[in-house]
């Protein structure tokens, strides 16, 4: 009977695997120029406008302004998911628009604006365009606040002389947390910081400075549902001057995102009740990925290659975090052939590890820790209720359910957020964590359950630091050919004949045994 | 670090990954493996080949029938209840004595019969086996095991392991209960092993928790050179496992019952290492003369003289 089945197919298909990784990876390197590493200072950000038009007997319209190519910022690759709307953009008193138009609404519509953002690298100089002065100006309306406001200016200009000082210590007044009393009343019952600036440019118009209000985003981190921030635009000697209130600079820093200017709101629809917006950016791909797309002979194929980068944005933030999963299961590989750590269940550390993505590590690990040991204890007792496996798991999986709400609520008290982050806790891993624990427990021996418990959080904490990593996550999304070479390390490994790290000391004694009988 | 890499290279030490893919995948297929893995098969092909097995009363194979575990034990004061496809030793119950509603175990807890019917459901449910699969509960004879290691094992019944590599015994360990390991004679779970010098059938030094020993920790009972009665039976009964399923690399589990002499308790498709600790030798060197030597073996009775003569214990002969 022989029963050998040589499987020395397996380096062949590795080296292949790894290799073709290789020269796609070199040649996006090499012949694309991509860059190995992100330069976020220049990168390029893709904004996303999603606008949730709820059902309404009315025709409905919905107008949102659509930003322009700036001094800092030009704008590419723009597009419009309209969703059975009609659709035009036009050109509106210095904005640009777009006009979504509905006979009959329906149903729940999602209307979609992307573009993709790009500081420039060379900020074209100041004066390179000629703008006409305004022709109308925002002003106060009622008399009694023309008068306020005019004595207010006058105070104001007398210790401010220049338009740009009394605009500064404008802005200032109006962003106090005590409002001056005479501001309140220019306010006429309505506050926000947003109006405050407005009313700003009002105090401004009633000097004859032509001002207005820009609105915009902040490109630092990849955000769903950004807040917009509002900075205020003054005219003078020729030209728009861009002041920023918050951090009192007339320069927008680089990451300031302009996206329209006036006094409208980012959305203008005819049923404002039934329309939602939500803003989100993330990064694009790094300076030079595309730069070196467009310098390319190839830059069909290459944009075929990078077909992550042309996905929606919340369709690449999945695949932002699911590319590094197949590494972060290749170190449990290495972790429990090569290195020898037990853990329960084979990727149940990896599970963990993106559960706590959502918290910290300190967190995860305390949250993990308490909701598996009031689990066990728990189990221990169904134990004692002698319950069939099935219905006994659903107990666990309820109180571990149950346990969850408590800390939520408990961690609500002292104001931590971390309910929705918990949900992202995995329920069944959990609950199976806890069932295989308390079996191994009872079985083997409460040594080796903790043996294996705090190696499979061990292992989750180095999985942890490698998915969090933004260089890695970076590596993965624009090489995304780094998988092959994933792929086949597994299968190497998957032949690893040597010993593991634990067996050097598990065998002590052998080595020792050798040592006398040689001496 | 390297340097004792080195020497377990030199002592020719088998890890896990080597015994997996050298061992297990190259010579056990994976389609052999129920022979092994489902305890109630192994049994049988075992009684149909003339091999003595602990007697099978009866097999509990869903809940619905409960009743079947009252009929099955019967009147029987002792009898032992496990998992068909458990692995690792979990979800042995051994049954020393019935009294009334009280039955004792020899981990010396004292059960009920729901109890009993509980952890029945739990082995069907397949709480004990490999991937949580549904499982069958077997009840079978409690063996009476030789009284000659009485003093080395604690509560439960000690029994040999033998490794048998294409039916050659290579290595071999007497493997003691404990109170740690709660009358059980898994390693893992705390018992003893004690290595046995293959020519024969005499303990060496022992190994517990992956440490040498020379005394059982209860007892303080000195566990090295005692000798193991049948030993060429034992080692006959191995050599025969290969034939039986065709598994080339195979832990072979006998129980030396006082009256019906060694028995086939079950077969083993991953054996452990530890083995090897026990023993102080590595199994690769003789793993590989088995490979050298194997096409010139053909009966039993040659794969047992040339596991004697090969293998006996170097510390012994080294003091010949």
């Amino acid at each position: 009977m022989a029963h050998n089945r040589r499987s020395t197919g397996a380096v062949p298909v590795a080296i292949l695997s790894i290799l073709a990784g290789l020269v796609v990876l070199l040649f996006h390197y090499y012949k694309l120029n991509v860059p190995l590493v992100p330069d976020y200072s220049t990168a390029s950000w893709l904004v996303e406008a999603k606008i949730n038009v709820q059902p309404v007997n009315d025709k409905s319209s919905v107008t949102l302004f659509l930003p322009q190519i700036t001094k800092t910022h030009s704008i590419e690759n723009e597009q419009f998911v309209s969703d059975g709307f009609g659709l035009a953009t036009i050109s509106e008193r210095g904005n640009r628009v777009a006009r979504w138009t509905n006979g009959i609404s329906t149903g729940n519509y999602n209307l979609f604006y992307r573009a993709l953002v790009r500081p420039k690298e060379e900020l074209t100089a100041k004066s390179s365009q000629a703008t006409k002065r305004p022709s109308t100006l925002n002003v106060f309306t009622k008399t009694e606040i023309k008068k306020v406001a005019r004595q207010l200016n006058k105070k104001v200009w007398r210790e401010n002389k220049g338009q740009k000082k009394f605009t500064e210590a404008l802005c200032q007044l109006a962003l106090t947390e005590k409002l001056d009393e005479s501001f309140i009343k220019l306010l006429e019952g309505r506050d926000s910081s947003r109006y405050r600036l407005e009313v700003v440019t009002k105090l401004l118009a009633e000097e004859k400075i032509p001002a207005r209000l820009v609105h915009g985003v902040t490109l630092s981190r990849a955000q769903a549902n950004i807040p917009v921030t509002h900075w205020l635009e003054i005219f003078s000697e020729g030209q728009w001057h861009t002041y920023d209130p918050n951090l009192k600079s007339w320069d927008l820093s680089k990451d300031k995102f302009v996206w329209w200017k006036g006094e409208d709101k980012l959305i203008v629809t005819n049923n404002p009740a039934a329309v939602k917006t939500v803003i989100s950016v993330s990064p694009g791909e790094a300076a030079g990925v595309r730069a070196a797309i467009q310098k390319s002979k190839l830059k069909e194929q290459a944009a075929g290659f990078l077909s992550l980068s042309s996905l929606p944005v919340h369709t690449q933030a999945v695949f932002r975090q699911m590319l590094i999963i197949p590494f972060g299961a290749l170190l449990v590989a290495f972790l429990r052939n090569v290195v020898g750590l037990k853990t329960f269940g084979t990727f149940m550390p990896v599970l963990i590890a993106l559960s706590f993505r959502e918290l910290q590590l300190a967190w995860g690990l305390l949250l993990f820790s308490s909701i598996v040991t009031l689990g066990l204890i728990a189990r221990f007792y169904f134990e004692k209720l002698k319950l069939l496996l099935v219905p006994r798991l659903t107990a666990t999986l309820t109180l571990v359910i149950i346990f969850m709400i408590a800390i939520t609520l408990i961690a609500d008290h002292f104001n931590h957020s971390i309910a929705l982050s918990l949900a992202f806790f995995p329920l069944v891993i959990l609950t199976m964590t806890i069932e295989r624990m308390s079996v191994v427990w009872e079985e083997v021996g409460a040594r080796e359950a903790l043996k294996q418990g705090i190696g499979s959080l061990a292992v989750a904490s180095v999985i942890y630091f490698l998915v969090t990593n933004a260089y890695l996550e970076y590596l993965f999304f624009v090489f995304p050919e780094l998988l092959l070479i994933v792929l086949g390390l597994a299968i190497l490994l998957g032949r690893y004949k040597g010993y593991r790290l634990i067996e050097l000391f598990r065998f002590k004694e052998l080595a020792s045994v050798e040592q006398s009988r040689q001496s | 670090m390297f340097s004792r890499l080195k020497k377990l290279k030199e002592a020719g030490v088998v890890g896990i990954n080597s015994r997996n893919l050298e061992y297990i995948a190259e010579h056990n297929p994976r389609k052999l493996y129920p022979l092994a893995d489902n305890k109630i098969r192994t049994k049988l092909i075992a009684k149909e080949a003339g091999i003595s097995v602990p007697e099978l009363y009866g097999v509990v194979s869903s809940v619905g029938e409960a009743k079947k575990l009252k009929q099955i034990l019967g009147s029987r004061r002792e009898f032992v209840i496990k998992p068909s496809q458990g692995c690792g030793g979990e979800g042995i119950v051994v049954v020393s004595d019935v009294r009334d509603n009280e039955i004792e175990t020899v981990a010396r807890e004292t059960l009920s019969f729901s109890d009993l019917e509980h952890h029945v459901a739990n082995i069907l449910h397949g709480l004990f086996s490999l991937g949580s699969r549904p499982d069958k509960a077997m009840i079978e004879y409690r063996v009476r095991f030789d009284p000659i290691f009485d003093d080395i094992s604690s509560r439960g019944v000690p029994d040999i392991r033998i490794v048998s590599f294409l039916g050659v015994p290579v290595m071999a360990m007497l493997r003691l209960p404990t109170l740690a390991s709660g009358g059980k004679a898994n390693l893992h779970q705390g018992a003893i092993g004690a290595g046995v010098d293959i020519a024969t059938g005499r303990t060496l030094s022992g190994v517990w928790y992956d440490s040498v020993v020379m005394h059982h920790p209860d007892s303080q009972a000195n566990i090295t050179g005692r000798q193991i009665p049948h030993w060429n039976k034992l080692l006959e009964l191995a050599a025969k496992s290969y034939q039986l399923t065709g598994l080339g690399y195979q832990g072979v589990d006998i129980v030396l019952d006082e009256e019906l002499g060694p028995m086939l308790l079950e077969l083993n498709t991953r054996p452990g290492l530890a083995v090897q600790i026990a023993n102080q030798a590595g199994l690769k060197k003789r793993l590989v003369k088995v490979e050298q030597n194997i096409s010139s073996l053909n009966s039993i009775e040659e794969k047992v003289n040339f596991s004697i003569s090969s293998f006996a214990s170097q510390k012994e002969s080294a003091s010949d």
